[in-house]
């Protein structure tokens, strides 16, 4: 009977010692949380989670590394894509990647832009750096002036999503990249001049392109010019 | 009137319940705990189907892509695994329960009217993901995909779980250990659940409780 009682106390003085060190620890952290950033959470970031969580978005996609694993980690998207962009893939993925396999969630616009909002605030949460940026340094293929492996970045900063070379990545909307060094498409130029204020700014050299601004630096550009001319 | 209800002779009744016989347990009331077995097993039994198509679409990830989409095959998954937890686990209590209290059940038929909420929340929320998925709204978060009312069955069922239980303690005035723990375990969970009813325009604050 003893045994009993000790044991019975041991479990209850124990459950209440754990729940209130469980109290303590969140009313700790949920005064951290909204001491940062709450002022920046405007009605449009918070219908663009309510939209977010609406289409259970995370059943695919993560978000602060939680999710489904299945689709891109999101968390900080807006940081490599244009506003432009996200607003016309969320709007209809086909349209820009025929054969993604994101379904089209039927959203009205204005549910786009909250997205879109809700992204480009997510993008702005101190993560500490998480996820780490991806290598860019390949034991093959570095570009000579910049040290960068173009054909990497190809991959690593999204343009296989709509261009292929040789056999590797999306058969559109983009044209087939796999001989630009020697063959110019669409009439444009294909020297390094031109390609590198083009991936700069696509719509400045051809306003009704639909390729995106995609936000890279001059270096990581260079090291993609070298790539794309040394394709012959 | 305590020594009566802690005497297992105060449920005489040999009638059968849900086709068994009360010969086989302590407390003829124990046996409500055969329909939340035989549901969570059969819910657990789809999740596994449900698993190994994903676990195919993160191989091949066009596999069935058409006919079950990523999204809804994950939602499916996770709140089979939701719900053949919170039955087989309710189930278990309710089985354990009496033994432990050394007295019947405080009502069989909320336990059923239990089963059934939670069961109609399970039909519900499939039927929501697979037929209405741009319609209903959903919670949105990890693990309580669920969308509306079906939350509401489920929370009313975590209630009515947590005062069938309580009353049967109480009536019993015998706190074990297990009971104590049980219990206590329960009704963190059914808070747990309902704070996740909670929209919180913070995302790192849903994280928190996730």
């Amino acid at each position: 009977m003893d045994t009993q009682k000790l044991l019975r106390n041991t479990l209850i003085f124990g459950t209440i010692a754990f729940m209130a060190a469980f109290i303590a620890l969140t009313v700790n952290s949920l005064s951290q949380i909204t001491s940062t950033r709450t002022a920046e959470l405007t009605d449009q970031v918070v219908a663009g989670k309510r939209t977010w969580q609406f289409k259970n978005c995370q059943d695919c996609h993560t978000l602060y590394g939680i999710g489904g694993y299945w689709a891109p980690e999101l968390t900080k998207e807006a940081s490599r894509r244009d506003a432009s962009f996200l607003t016309s893939w969320i709007g209809d993925p086909q349209v820009l990647k025929p054969d993604t396999t994101m379904p089209n969630q039927n959203l009205t616009n204005q549910q786009v832009l909250d997205l879109v909002a809700f992204l480009q605030w997510v993008d702005k949460t101190n993560t500490n750096d998480w996820p780490p940026t991806p290598l860019e340094l390949s034991p093959t293929g570095t570009s000579t002036s910049t040290g960068l492996s173009g054909a990497m970045l190809f991959q690593q900063l999204g343009c296989s999503a709509c261009h292929m070379i040789n056999g590797q990545g999306a058969s559109g909307p983009g044209p087939d990249l796999s001989h630009i060094g020697s063959q110019p498409y669409d009439n444009l130029p294909n020297t390094p001049a031109f390609l590198n204020s083009w991936i700069q700014d696509p719509k400045a050299e051809k306003p009704d392109t639909i390729m995106p601004t995609i936000p890279m630096t001059d270096a990581q550009r260079q090291a993609l010019v070298d790539y794309l001319t040394s394709l012959t | 009137m305590a020594e009566n209800l802690n005497s297992p002779k105060n449920e005489h009744s040999s009638k059968r319940l849900f086709g068994l016989s009360p010969r086989n347990v302590t407390y003829r009331s124990q046996l409500v705990a055969f329909p939340y077995f035989v549901t969570a097993g059969l819910l657990l039994l789809a999740q596994i189907i449900f698993g190994l198509f994903l676990a195919a679409q993160y191989v091949w990830p066009t596999f069935l892509i058409n006919s079950l989409p990523f999204n809804i095959n994950r939602e499916t998954h996770l709140n089979l695994l939701i719900l053949w937890l919170l039955l087989g686990l309710m189930g278990a209590t309710y089985y354990l329960i009496p033994e432990e209290a050394r007295s019947k059940l405080f009502s069989v038929k909320l336990a059923v009217l239990q089963w059934i909420l939670l069961l109609i929340a399970a039909v519900g929320t499939l039927i929501s993901f697979w037929f209405f998925r741009s319609d209903i709204g959903s919670l949105g978060k990890p693990f309580t995909e669920s969308p509306y009312p079906w939350p509401y069955f489920i929370a009313l069922g975590a209630v009515i779980f947590l005062v069938n239980i309580g009353v049967t303690l109480i009536r019993a005035r015998r706190w074990t250990p297990i009971s104590g723990i049980l219990f206590a375990g329960m009704a963190g969970i059914s808070i747990l659940y309902m704070i996740d009813m909670i929209f919180f325009p913070n995302l790192t604050i849903d994280f928190y409780w996730w």
